[in-house]
């Protein structure tokens, strides 16, 4: 059987073989026709046979081949392949009803390829923002307090390691702190099915003079930090030493232990879908800093907590700041960091707002004074 | 049984001559779309390379240098339309994301004037992510529920990694064709999980012995108290550094067995690379890593004599870490990699084609630095484009050569078939090829 000369060029692959067959391609109806050479002649000026017909609206027309040759893959296998790419253009234009999908035009597409930077960057930076947090939210509510007593359990098995000795406080005034702990927690009107329990430990290499919360409840005070209580003028103490341990309590309400660890995972898999398998020291960077950025939220969340602990027993901040300064300061001398305050730099890096912020936010906190 | 001679002659040296290179240049600048087929074919002759075949006899065969036409600008709208549809969907359009891809790469990807071909279907790619990701999910829940449960969660999934991987390269294979012939994976089960069975070794004999020490030892509330109350620190110590010597043999078996069961047609790969291209990149960085240690140790020491000593170590450390991590990245790795890329192509071979790779430490050294920088500058918008170049300067190092017409490949299965053997979809990352 012949046919007229037209027909677009093309090399046919069976499918068996890596030779290429020369052929043409025509579209009867609703069938595409792959013509071969009659045999002895070159084709062109008709001799050509049938080869292989097909409904062409079965195929599957590649439309990926952005900068390379044109194929199509055969159902029967084998492919037709061309390497005269606008020649093949125009005649799927003229002979092809079918259309190329939006998704290649798309992908084609300069102006599109923008638009979706201009959807997808803000998108990636509000997911980060709000996303993430929010998400770190609503999975720790779903999950029941046990959660946070087993984490706490772990983290408190890990304290030796992390350089946490005994306390070498009077077991007089740890009791008498740990009753006033009880009686201010029992007055804030905390009800969140964990059990709050203050305990002392030494910790000159680990974290200095501070206080930690375990997930559950459980709040630690180091030996150092006692030390420094003494230095608070006598009245305030225990308005200072009750105020950090409602920070802390705050972190235990709010469950930021296991938020922590849901945002930091959610952050980590954000930006590597983003940066895809590029380098992980590319990806460590931002999910780190928004990491910082969560934990500066979650110690504002604390700070507030703990403003508010206090306003329900009618205490005062003042003593708070007094400590705070101190800590602060000593912080400082530890590290020989002369007073570079709030700098954006040293901002972006901090586990903590910056002093000024949270001082401002106990400032405000208004009480009316005690007695 | 052919010998390490049978290996292709000159393979540290490109055997191209300097004008055939020029004229190769030329044609990519053109651009492949735009060739009529006689011209295309002029401009293809391939290039002679010096081979020892399997009998020692010299000879000279046809090669043709792997071509890799991938643009950054064609790959960034690719990689950003992707994303936003991935995001839109809430993820299910990714194995749809991840076909364009693939298609696209393989496109991109030409031996003697035609693309490779990636047949995969969207369907049962989505069915085989799933299925990991409920393996997934399922680990991370059993994590969670217990220790024993995590134990055997844990252990499922090492267990199952090795055939997983084997799945997904038969998966991958078997989907990608040249001139219509497809590929095919034909390594074993067994063979599969030879590599990690070594790498895992130490791990196994230590906890064969802790599980029998600890039936003896006292009541234990963690792991450190176990490990004192049976002596077995040193012990693990020694499997810790067993398992590090013993990385790079795993790497040797992976690769050879990677390597060995790669089909076209009727050829069939063989690999004669040798352990001791795995060991010798890894020697180096020994050597490296221990002049850094005493290096550190030095001023260390230094460091305490003096008064100021403190302040000024605690900001050279942070400086020498950060400096020392940079370097890390943009030389050790990249050699590393080229070391392992050479090791891995070079000796791959059939009886009737040699692989040549001249593939260059420096030069793929300053483009992980150009890429990484750039990558960082442009937070990351840059990375479909550094992709890109990181794939040319890895395929156009390949140079095949053949004793016959590489047309004369004739598949020895139907393509269903070969299709069906590698049914199961499952898609890994970081299977391209071993690229």
């Amino acid at each position: 059987m012949t046919t007229a000369a037209h027909g677009l060029p093309v090399e046919y692959f069976d499918g068996h073989s890596a030779q290429a067959c020369p052929a043409w391609l025509s579209v009867e109806g609703p069938d595409l026709v792959i013509w071969v050479a009659d045999p002895g002649t070159d084709g062109e000026s008709g001799h050509r046979q049938e080869r292989l017909r097909t409904p062409w609206r079965k195929l599957d027309w590649p439309d990926a081949g952005l900068s390379t040759q044109r194929m199509l893959h055969l159902p029967q296998g084998g492919m037709v392949c061309s390497h005269l790419r606008t020649q093949w253009d125009d005649w799927v234009k003229v002979h092809q009803p079918h259309t190329l999908s939006w998704v290649h035009r798309a992908q084609t597409s300069l102006r599109f390829a923008l638009l979706s930077v201009a959807i997808v960057v803000p998108l990636g930076i509000a997911g980060l923002v709000w996303g993430v947090p929010w998400l770190g939210e609503a999975v720790v509510d779903k999950l029941p307090p046990d959660a946070d007593v087993m984490a706490g359990e772990a983290a408190e098995k890990s304290l030796s390691q992390l350089g946490f000795g005994p306390s070498k406080l009077d077991s007089a005034v740890q009791r008498r702190w740990q009753q006033a702990f009880q009686a201010s927690v029992a007055q804030s009107g905390v009800s969140d099915g964990f059990t709050y329990r203050l305990r002392f430990m030494a910790a000159p290499n680990a974290i200095g003079p501070n206080a930690i919360a375990l997930p559950g409840g459980q709040v630690i005070v180091t030996d150092q930090l006692m030390a420094l209580l003494d230095k608070v003028p006598e009245h305030d103490r225990e308005d200072a030493l009750l105020g950090v341990l409602g920070h802390e309590a705050g972190h235990v309400h709010h469950r930021h232990g296991l938020r922590t660890v849901v945002a930091g995972s959610a952050a980590g898999l954000l930006v590597s879908a983003w940066l895809g398998d590029a380098s992980t020291l590319l990806a460590a960077v931002p999910t780190a800093l928004a990491t910082l950025a969560y934990s500066r939220d979650a110690e504002r969340q604390a700070d507030q907590f703990a403003c508010q602990a206090l306003q329900r027993q009618g205490r005062p901040t003042r003593g708070l700041m007094t400590l705070f300064q101190l800590i602060d300061q000593s912080v400082r001398d530890a590290k020989e960091v002369k007073a570079q305050e709030d700098s954006g730099s040293q901002l972006i890096w901090s586990t903590h707002p910056p002093t000024p912020e949270r001082l401002a936010t106990w400032a405000r906190c208004a009480v009316p004074s005690k007695g | 049984m052919p010998t390490d001679t049978a290996m292709p002659a000159g393979q540290d040296q490109p055997t191209s001559t300097a004008p055939a290179q020029g004229s190769d240049m030329r044609r990519l600048r053109a651009g492949p779309g735009q060739f009529a087929p006689m011209s295309r074919q002029s401009s293809f002759l391939p290039l002679k390379m010096k081979v020892v075949d399997e009998a020692g006899q010299a000879q000279e065969w046809d090669s043709w240098r792997i071509r890799f036409t991938g643009q950054g600008g064609e790959y960034f709208k690719l990689w950003m339309v992707n994303l936003l549809l991935t995001v839109a969907t809430l993820g299910l359009y990714y194995p749809w994301a991840r076909l364009r891809k693939l298609r696209y790469l393989a496109n991109a990807t030409q031996l003697d004037g035609h693309s490779l071909q990636f047949h995969g279907k969207p369907w049962p790619l989505l069915r085989g992510y799933l299925l990991l990701g409920a393996l997934a999910f399922a680990v991370n829940v059993a994590v969670q529920i217990s220790r024993p449960a995590a134990l055997v969660a844990i252990g499922t999934m090492v267990l199952l990694t090795p055939a997983l991987w084997r799945t997904a390269l038969r998966f991958r294979l078997a989907n990608t064709s040249w001139r219509g012939v497809r590929f095919q994976f034909t390594g074993s089960w067994a063979g599969a999980y030879l590599p990690f069975l070594v790498v895992s070794g130490p791990a196994w004999a230590f906890a064969a012995v802790l599980a029998t020490a600890s039936r003896h030892a006292p009541a234990h509330d963690n792991f450190e108290t176990l490990l004192i109350q049976t002596g077995l620190g040193s012990f693990m110590g020694i499997c810790i550094a067993l398992t590090v010597l013993l990385v790079p043999a795993g790497m040797f078996l992976l690769k050879r067995y990677q390597h060995s069961h790669y089909r076209f047609g009727q050829w069939q790969t063989q690999y004669k690379g040798t352990l001791a291209s795995f060991y010798k990149p890894f020697g180096m960085l020994l050597i490296g890593a221990c002049a850094l240690f005493i290096l550190f140790f030095l001023r260390d020491v230094l460091a305490r004599s003096s008064s100021t000593g403190l302040v000024l170590s605690s900001t050279l450390i942070a400086l020498v870490s950060v400096l020392a991590m940079l370097v890390y990245y943009i030389s050790v790795v990249p050699y590393l990699k080229v070391a392992q890329f050479k090791a891995a192509w070079g000796p791959t071979l059939t009886p009737d084609q040699r692989v040549n790779c001249n593939l260059q430490v420096l030069s793929f050294v300053l483009l992980t630095l150009k890429n990484n920088l750039l990558t960082g500058i442009t937070m990351g918008l840059y990375w479909p484009v550094a992709q890109m170049n990181f794939l040319q300067a890895k395929v156009e190092s390949l140079r095949i050569a053949s004793r016959v017409p590489l047309s004369e490949a004739v598949a020895q299965m139907q393509a269903q078939d070969i299709e069906s053997s590698g049914e199961a979809a499952v898609d890994l990352f970081g299977i391209d090829f071993g690229l």
